[in-house]
C-alpha cells in the first residue's frame, strides 16, 4: 500500500536543539521541512520533529545531518494520513 | 529564536513534578494526529508559524522546563485563569505569569469527580488537569490566581485551594467609577501579595518595564490581527488562534519578537495579495467563550465549510489585547490607576450592563468586514449564554446574520455543528448593513 500513495519522513531527534538546528540548515538551503509533533507511531516522546514531504530532499537531507553532526534518533517513513475533515478534537 | 531546553524526552521532568505519567502519555498520543488534522492540512501557511508549530509539539516541555530553570533560581511562577488578572504585577515582581491547561475534554472527567456535571467544560477541565496531575503548568504554578467572574470558578478555587496557594482578585460586578476604584484596590492587594510572596519590591520602574513588555506583547497581537482585515487573507484564522492561545503560556518577550516576525512576512503577502482561501470566501466573527489550547474545534468546522474565521470577540482574541495600558505613569499609584482603566475596559459577561460587549462586536464586525457572525458559547455558562439574546438581538438589528451555538469539548456534536455551520455560510449572502 505505502509503495502506491505519497511517502513523507519524519526526522526524531534525541532533543530539540538538534532539531531546531537541522530545520535552520534547511532553511538556509531552501529544502521545505516543517516543525511538527513527533508521530506516536515514530516515538513515545512529546516532542518536536522534522516533516520532510518531497522524498527527493530525503538524500540530501542525509547528507546535511551526517556532514553536520546532527544527532537524530530515526528518520521515520510513512504516508500521509491527515484528515482535513477531522470530526475529532483532542 | 531562544530556547532554554535540550530535552526532548521530558518523562523525568514530568515524573518529578508528580504528574501521572501513564494518565498524561494518553494526551500525548492524542496530539500530534489532532494538529496534523487540524494545522498541518492547509495549503500556503506562512513558513513564520514554524515558531508555534514547534511551541505546541513542545508545549508540555519547553515551556515547563524554562519555568523550573527561572525556580531553580528562586523565581516564582503565578498560575492564572483569567484575562483580568493583571500580569505586569507578576513580571514586576521579576516572577513568572503562565496559563493553565483547561482547553480539552481530556480533563474534563477530573473535574467531574469534584464539580457538578453541569458546570462549563473550561473550569472542570482546569480542575481535572491539577488534581489527575496531567498538566505540567498546574503542578509548577507556585500560586495560582483566580477571580470571581462566574460562580463556577469562586466554588472551584475553594476546591483547588486545598492543594495549592490561591491569591482570588475580587472582580467588580458593574463598572461605575467606584467600582473601577475597587479594581485599582485589588490590584494593590494583589501587588502586595506578589511582593510578599516573592520577596522582591516591586518598583516604579520595573513596574514600568512590566507595562511596557505587556503592552509590546499586546500591539504584535494588534498588528497581526489587523492583516485579517483585508480582503486577501494572509493568514488563517486557525493559525491567529493557536498564536492567540500560546500567548497566554510563553515567554512575552519572545512571543513579541517570533509574532512580529510573523507579520514581517505577512506584510509581504499582503503586498503580493496572497491569500490562503479563495475569493469569495465568507468572513466570520467567533463571539463568546474563551476557546483555550488545545479546543480548535469551531475554528476547524468553520474553515472546512467555506468559511474563514476573521476575528474573535473573545477572551483568546480582541478581549486580550485590545486597550493599551497608559505607559506615561511614574509612581506605584499612577501605574495602578492606569492599569485599573485598562483592565475595566474588557468587557466580559460577568459585567451588568455590558453594552460595552455589543459594541464591540458592531465596530468589530466593520473593521473585519465580516459576513456572518456566530456566538458560541460552552456549555453551562450561563452568563455569556444569557447574554447571548441582547448579543443576537443587536448584531440582527444591525442586519448581520447570526448564529448561536452552545458546545463543549466533544466530539458528539461535531457531525451537527458542520450542518449547521456550513447551512449558515450557505445562506449568507450581499452584506446588507452599512
Amino acid at each position: 500500500m505505502v509503495d502506491f500513495m505519497e511517502k513523507e519522513y519524519y526526522i526524531i531527534f534525541p532533543n530539540v536543539e538538534n532539531g531546531l538546528k537541522l530545520n535552520e540548515l534547511l532553511k538556509d538551503k531552501k529544502i521545505p521541512a516543517t516543525i511538527v509533533p513527533a508521530p506516536r507511531e515514530a516515538t513515545k516522546c512529546c516532542g518536536i520533529s522534522l516533516l520532510i514531504k518531497n522524498k527527493s530532499d530525503i538524500q540530501l537531507v542525509k547528507e546535511y545531518i551526517a556532514d553536520n553532526d546532527v544527532e537524530i534518533l530515526d528518520i521515520f517513513e510513512t504516508i500521509d494520513k491527515r484528515d482535513p475533515m477531522r470530526n475529532k478534537f483532542c | 529564536m531562544e530556547v532554554k531546553s535540550k530535552m526532548s524526552d521530558y518523562r523525568e521532568m514530568w515524573k518529578n513534578l508528580g504528574m501521572n505519567l501513564e494518565l498524561h502519555d494518553q494526551l500525548c498520543q492524542v496530539l500530534p494526529e489532532a494538529f496534523g488534522d487540524v494545522y498541518l492540512t492547509q495549503d500556503n501557511r506562512p513558513e513564520s508559524m514554524d515558531y508555534y508549530n514547534f511551541v505546541v509539539s513542545e508545549i508540555h516541555g519547553v515551556r515547563p522546563a524554562e519555568l523550573i530553570e527561572h525556580q531553580k533560581k528562586g523565581g516564582k511562577v503565578f498560575g492564572t485563569f483569567c484575562v483580568y488578572v493583571p500580569d505586569e504585577i507578576v513580571f514586576a515582581a521579576d516572577a513568572i505569569a503562565t496559563g493553565l491547561c483547561g482547553g480539552s475534554q481530556f480533563w474534563v472527567s477530573g473535574g467531574e469527580k469534584v464539580l457538578p456535571a453541569n458546570t462549563c467544560p473550561l473550569i472542570k477541565a482546569s480542575v481535572g488537569a491539577r488534581l489527575d496531575r496531567t498538566c505540567p503548568f498546574f503542578r509548577i504554578a507556585d500560586m495560582y490566581v483566580g477571580e470571581t467572574t462566574c460562580d463556577g470558578k469562586k466554588k472551584a478555587w475553594e476546591i483547588l485551594s486545598e492543594d495549592v496557594p490561591m491569591h482570588i482578585m475580587d472582580i467588580p460586578q458593574m463598572k461605575r467609577p467606584k467600582d473601577i476604584d475597587a479594581w485599582a484596590d485589588e490590584i494593590k492587594i494583589f501587588m502586595d501579595k506578589v511582593e510578599e510572596f516573592t520577596g522582591n519590591k516591586i518598583t516604579p520602574e520595573k513596574l514600568s518595564a512590566a507595562i511596557k513588555l505587556i503592552n509590546d506583547k499586546r500591539r504584535a497581537l494588534e498588528r497581526l490581527y489587523a492583516f485579517r482585515k483585508y480582503e486577501n487573507l494572509p493568514i488563517s484564522g486557525k493559525d491567529v488562534l493557536v498564536i492567540s492561545q500560546i500567548a497566554f503560556y510563553d515567554d512575552p518577550a519572545r512571543f513579541t519578537l517570533m509574532t512580529n516576525k510573523l507579520c514581517d512576512e505577512l506584510e509581504k503577502r499582503v503586498k503580493n495579495n496572497i491569500s490562503v482561501f479563495p475569493a469569495g470566501t465568507k468572513r466570520i466573527m467567533l463571539t463568546g467563550t474563551p476557546l483555550a489550547v488545545p479546543n480548535w474545534k469551531l475554528h476547524h468546522i468553520v474553515e472546512t465549510s467555506g468559511a474563514a474565521v476573521v476575528v474573535e470577540e473573545m477572551c483568546t482574541g480582541t478581549r486580550y489585547f485590545e486597550n493599551l495600558v497608559d505607559e506615561t505613569k511614574d509612581t506605584i499609584e499612577g501605574q495602578i490607576n492606569a492599569l485599573a482603566d485598562r483592565y475595566m475596559k474588557i468587557n466580559c459577561a460577568c459585567f451588568t450592563p455590558n453594552d460595552g460587549r455589543i459594541k464591540d462586536i458592531l465596530r468589530l464586525a466593520k473593521e473585519y468586514d465580516v459576513d456572518g457572525i456566530i456566538d458560541v458559547n460552552l456549555k453551562f455558562c450561563g452568563l455569556y449564554d444569557t447574554e447571548g439574546y441582547k448579543v443576537e438581538k443587536a448584531v440582527k438589528e444591525a442586519g448581520i446574520p447570526v448564529l448561536g451555538i452552545e458546545t463543549d469539548y466533544t466530539d458528539q456534536d461535531a457531525e451537527q455543528l458542520r450542518t449547521r455551520i456550513g447551512a449558515f455560510v450557505e445562506m449568507l449572502g450581499n452584506k446588507q448593513y452599512i
